[in-house]
């Protein structure tokens, strides 16, 4: 009682604090007072008392059991009831709000206190039951899972909310009908129906826990899987009052259930997959490792394959050429011994691609040279390899049942090395085969490795370079030598050239004094025979010289109608003496040999380079025969579809020798200028000088040749029809010529400059006894002098001068005065500037020496401005 | 003036009349008079007033803080009448208490 708050509501306040003072003397504390309803609703709100002191007639229009009624709505507070009335319709009003108790007015103090104690025990009792039932209503609304209750028959009482969420129901939907309607379970996996736990429980009296696997169907049709069980309710006596089923929804559970295994599913799979990853890496990895190995090792392969190359590549650089072939067979050893096979042949083709030698060998100790029997093979009889090597520029061969059977003599190189692999490798100049490398293994079969072949390749190239840098210095020593040659051909030439001048200078007084002693002795009916004798001699004196200038090729072309027969026969002695002893020379003439328009000093070279080369050709002696003939060539004989210009009617000299005969390979460049097979000792000029002559002539060359058997060289030139005239008598063409009066001069003035005394004094008196009028300069200089003091109708001048050169002296004349006319002498020149000049100006030339008849004709000619005797 | 306003109204007259014959005139032979008035404005609110010119308060007297019995139940009912109470104790002691007739539910 102590300390228990009440309120008191009496619209006496004299009675109220009456009841106060009651109160305060039983320990309770008053918290406040009213006197009207509405005050009392207010006071207990504010004041929350334990108890309240209710007198049912109060102030205002509320009386105290409405007053009550709120309160006890509003905040759960009972009260205790002062009343005078005890009417039935009272007390029925009262009850309806459980008041805590009654104190029928008039009190006293004890009933106050009794009513208080009593109305302040059922307060706690009840409220006490209420917080119970609050917590009871509470948990099971709260509690996840579904709690049905049911009474002892199986209908349903209550349920919370989790099962009105299991079923789809709300408790009100539900209470009171029987469990097993709303509650229709079956098993799950076989969907038979199940007896309710409840039912069960009920039915055996004992709790049921039922097992896993039922499923619930809901009034919508939908499937719930749920765990339940059902507890049986009793009273305290013992007494079944109902049971209760606890229900729990576990379509989540096997949803996270279902979810964890699926989840547990999907890690195995990703440490599988991660696994297998690893595994896969893994692999990758340790494959990754041996590449590098074998990466390593290939770099290691090719860096002994480089140093192999460098140095072999250094071996060639110093190497000279007469080492060069022990160079090729060291390196070739090198290359055997690092691929370790057996035998390594490196092999040419021939220069005209006939022919296939091996060159150079390298073998090991016990394997036996095979280098002698490989030697001038057939191309045409390799055409397989060479069609393979042609286009694949190698070729590896594992066995020999690779080679075709019908790649005979690929197959037979086999046999002979005895071979069980081969590398070959081309060895090309542009796209034509040049030869190869090849590489043997004798005592097992082998597979060739990139390495093989890349090795071999360099090595190709190495052997390339170094036998191109051979040729292109054995090219270079050949072309020293003919440099020489040459420059000694010249240093011959120049003497010769000397020698013909002073020579011709000396013969063409002998020859003209003797045409004049010739003239006189006829004149006098004398004998001329020894005359004719010196003269003769003379004559041959001047052929030699013309012969040795042909020799040196200085000698102005001029063509005249010739017999060619007569060159030969002239030529003969000389020929003979050539060829020496050995060798004979046979001559074949036609008597009826038409003539041609030939320079006959060419001619004479002509004959005497292709008659040197025949000798050449039998250094064992042999043949030579020289025929001529007329031959009419048409277009179908076989001359002229070589050369089809040569139509027509030419004259033929053919040189047939004995000898070697020329390669086929060589044939088409015997023409080219220093093209020799005769060594130092050619100078690759003679066919090429050959060559020109004849094409000045308008003529061909025309080669057959059998290589063993002989060379036969056709010259054609082009038939003339100018007759050639006979030869005169010398004493005979003296007296004509002096008995001819148109040869004679008529007082005319020539200018004669010649240094040379003998030539000078003789040609002044031959031509001043002929009526004309001779000035004579002996140089340059005083020619000069002469040409300013006097009028000439000719300049006769010598081409060479001691102080200058005769042409440059006519040029200079000929400027000043147009009208000048000049004739030139001389016995030799090799000015040909000058001689070019000579042609421009249309200068006349007469080659020394000449004969009386010829100084006559010439000089009249010139002066009666004849132009026989230019230069053609 | 109903009944349910006339009794406290009664007993208010009762304590402060009783009020001002205990104290308002002490010593004997002490002469003096009471007023009492009840009075009713044209808007129903009575003024009823007690006055005697007595000795009158001390200064310090504070109505409400008085725990005699008589003070305490004239407050009562007045709070009872849910009037207001004025005292002036400068000339005599005049205790002036204003309030309207209760209103009540018909009893029975």
């Amino acid at each position: 009682m102590k300390g228990r708050r009440i309120l008191v509501v009496d619209d006496e306040r004299i009675v109220a604090e009456d009841i106060s003072e009651c109160l305060q003397s039983m320990d309770c504390q008053v918290v406040a007072t009213a006197i009207s309803g509405l005050q009392a609703i207010e006071m207990a709100h504010a004041h929350r008392p334990d108890l309240i002191m209710m007198d049912i007639t109060l102030q205002g229009e509320m009386d105290g059991i409405e007053a009550a009624a709120r309160i006890r709505q509003e905040l759960g507070i009972s009260c205790v009831f002062l009343t005078a009335y005890s009417d039935p319709a009272f007390l029925n009003r009262a009850k309806q709000v459980q008041p805590a108790g009654y104190v029928v007015k008039p009190f006293d103090e004890s009933g106050i206190r009794a009513a208080v104690e009593i109305g302040l025990y059922k307060v706690a009792t009840e409220r006490a039951l209420s917080e119970s039932q609050g917590w009871f209503q509470t948990t099971l609304m709260s509690i996840g899972d579904g709690v049905i209750a049911t009474d002892e028959r199986g209908c349903i009482k209550f349920i919370n909310a989790a099962a009105e969420e299991i079923l789809g129901l709300t408790n009100e939907q539900v209470v009171s009908h029987p469990l097993q309607a709303v509650f229709p379970i079956y098993d799950e996996h076989t969907n038979a129906a199940v007896e309710n736990p409840v039912c069960e429980a009920l039915r055996t009296g004992s709790d049921i826990k039922q097992a896993s696997s039922i499923v619930l169907q809901r009034h919508d049709g939908r499937l719930v899987p749920i765990e339940e069980s059902a507890t049986l309710i009793r009273d305290c006596s013992g007494a079944l009052l109902g049971a209760a089923l606890v229900v729990r929804d576990v379509a989540v559970r096997r949803k996270a259930e279902r979810e964890l295994h699926q989840y547990q599913l999907h890690l195995e799979e990703l440490v599988n997959q991660r696994t297998e990853k690893i595994r896969q890496t893994n692999a990758e990895l340790q494959a990754e490792a041996e590449e590098r190995c074998k990466v390593q090792k290939a770099l290691q392969r090719r860096v002994e394959i480089e140093a192999l190359h460098a140095g072999i590549s250094a071996s060639f650089l110093d190497l000279k050429h007469d080492d060069f072939d022990q160079g090729v067979t060291a390196a070739l050893e090198k290359i055997g011994r690092f691929l370790k096979v057996e035998s390594v042949e490196f092999c040419q083709v021939s220069s005209d691609g006939e022919a296939l030698n091996c060159t150079h060998e390298w073998c090991e100790n016990g394997v036996s040279k095979i280098a002698d029997t490989l030697q001038a093979l057939p191309m045409a009889a390799l055409p397989w390899l060479s069609f393979q090597l042609d286009q694949g520029g190698g070729l590896a061969i594992r066995s020999i049942d690779e080679v075709p059977p019908e790649a005979i003599m690929t197959r037979q190189i086999f046999e002979i090395r005895g071979a069980r692999s081969a590398l070959f490798l081309a060895l090309k100049e542009g796209d034509i085969l040049r030869g190869f490398t090849v590489i043997f293994a004798t005592r097992e079969q082998r597979s060739w490795a990139n390495d093989d072949v890349t090795l071999l390749r360099m090595m190709n190239g190495v052997l390339q370079a170094a036998v191109y840098r051979m040729k292109v210095e054995a090219d270079k020593e050949q072309l020293q030598t003919q440099l020489t040659q040459s420059q000694k051909m010249e240093a011959v030439g120049k003497l010769s050239g000397g020698i013909a001048h002073d020579f011709n200078n000396m013969l063409l007084p002998i020859i003209g004094y003797s045409d004049m002693l010739i003239g006189r002795f006829a004149g006098e009916g004398r004998d001329l025979s020894e005359l004719e004798e010196i003269r003769k001699a003379a004559e041959r004196a001047a052929s030699l010289t013309r012969q040795l200038l042909a020799f040196s090729r200085k000698q102005i072309i001029k063509k005249v109608p010739l017999d060619l027969n007569k060159a030969i026969e002239d030529m003969r002695n000389m020929l003979s003496r050539i060829i020496g002893e050995n060798i004979r020379l046979e001559t074949k003439l036609n008597e009826a040999l038409g003539a041609v328009n030939a320079d006959p000093s060419q001619m004479e070279q002509v004959l005497m380079n292709l008659v040197v080369n025949a000798r050449d050709a039998m250094p064992d002696g042999g043949a030579v025969a020289i025929s001529t003939y007329n031959e009419t060539l048409t277009q179908a004989s076989a001359v002229a579809q070589k050369n089809p210009e040569l139509v027509g009617n030419f004259v033929c000299i053919k040189i047939a020798d004995t000898g070697v005969g020329i390669p086929a390979g060589n044939l088409d460049r015997i023409f080219e200028p220093f093209f020799t097979t005769k060594g130092q000792e050619g100078t690759g000029l003679g066919l090429s000088v050959i060559y020109g002559i004849v094409e000045q002539h308008q003529g061909g060359i025309h080669v057959e040749t059998s290589p063993g058997k002989g060379t036969t060289f056709y010259i054609y030139l082009p038939a003339s029809s100018i007759p050639v005239p006979q030869p005169e008598d010398p004493a005979q063409a003296v007296r004509r010529a002096q008995g001819d009066d148109s040869l004679r001069g008529r007082g005319e003035r020539i200018l004669l400059i010649e240094d040379e005394e003998g030539v000078i004094k003789f040609v002044s008196s031959a031509l001043r006894s002929r009526g004309y009028e001779i000035v004579q300069a002996m140089n340059y200089k005083e020619a000069l002098e002469q040409f300013d003091a006097g009028e000439y109708d000719l300049i006769f001048s010598d081409a060479v001068l001691p102080d200058g050169n005769g042409v440059d002296l006519l040029d200079k004349f000929m400027n000043e005065k147009p009208e000048t006319r000049a004739l030139l002498s001389s016995g030799y020149t090799d000015k040909t500037a000058l001689m070019q000049m000579v042609k421009e100006r249309e200068i006349s030339f007469l080659q020394k020496p000449y004969s009386l008849p010829q100084l006559y004709r010439t000089v009249r000619e010139v002066i009666d401005d004849h132009q026989s005797h230019l230069l053609s | 003036m109903g009944l349910d306003t006339a009794l406290p109204c009664g007993l208010i007259v009762t304590e402060l009349v009783s009020n001002s014959l205990k104290y308002a005139f002490p010593g004997p032979g002490h002469a003096g008079v009471i007023l009492i008035s009840l009075g009713r404005t044209q808007q129903g609110e009575y003024t009823l007033v007690v006055w005697d010119n007595g000795v009158g308060l001390p200064p310090d007297y504070k109505e409400k803080q008085t725990n005699s019995l008589g003070t305490r139940l004239v407050t009562m009912l007045t709070d009872q009448l849910n009037g207001t109470i004025a005292v002036d104790g400068s000339r005599g002691t005049r205790t002036e208490i204003r309030f309207k007739e209760s209103q009540y539910q018909k009893r029975i």
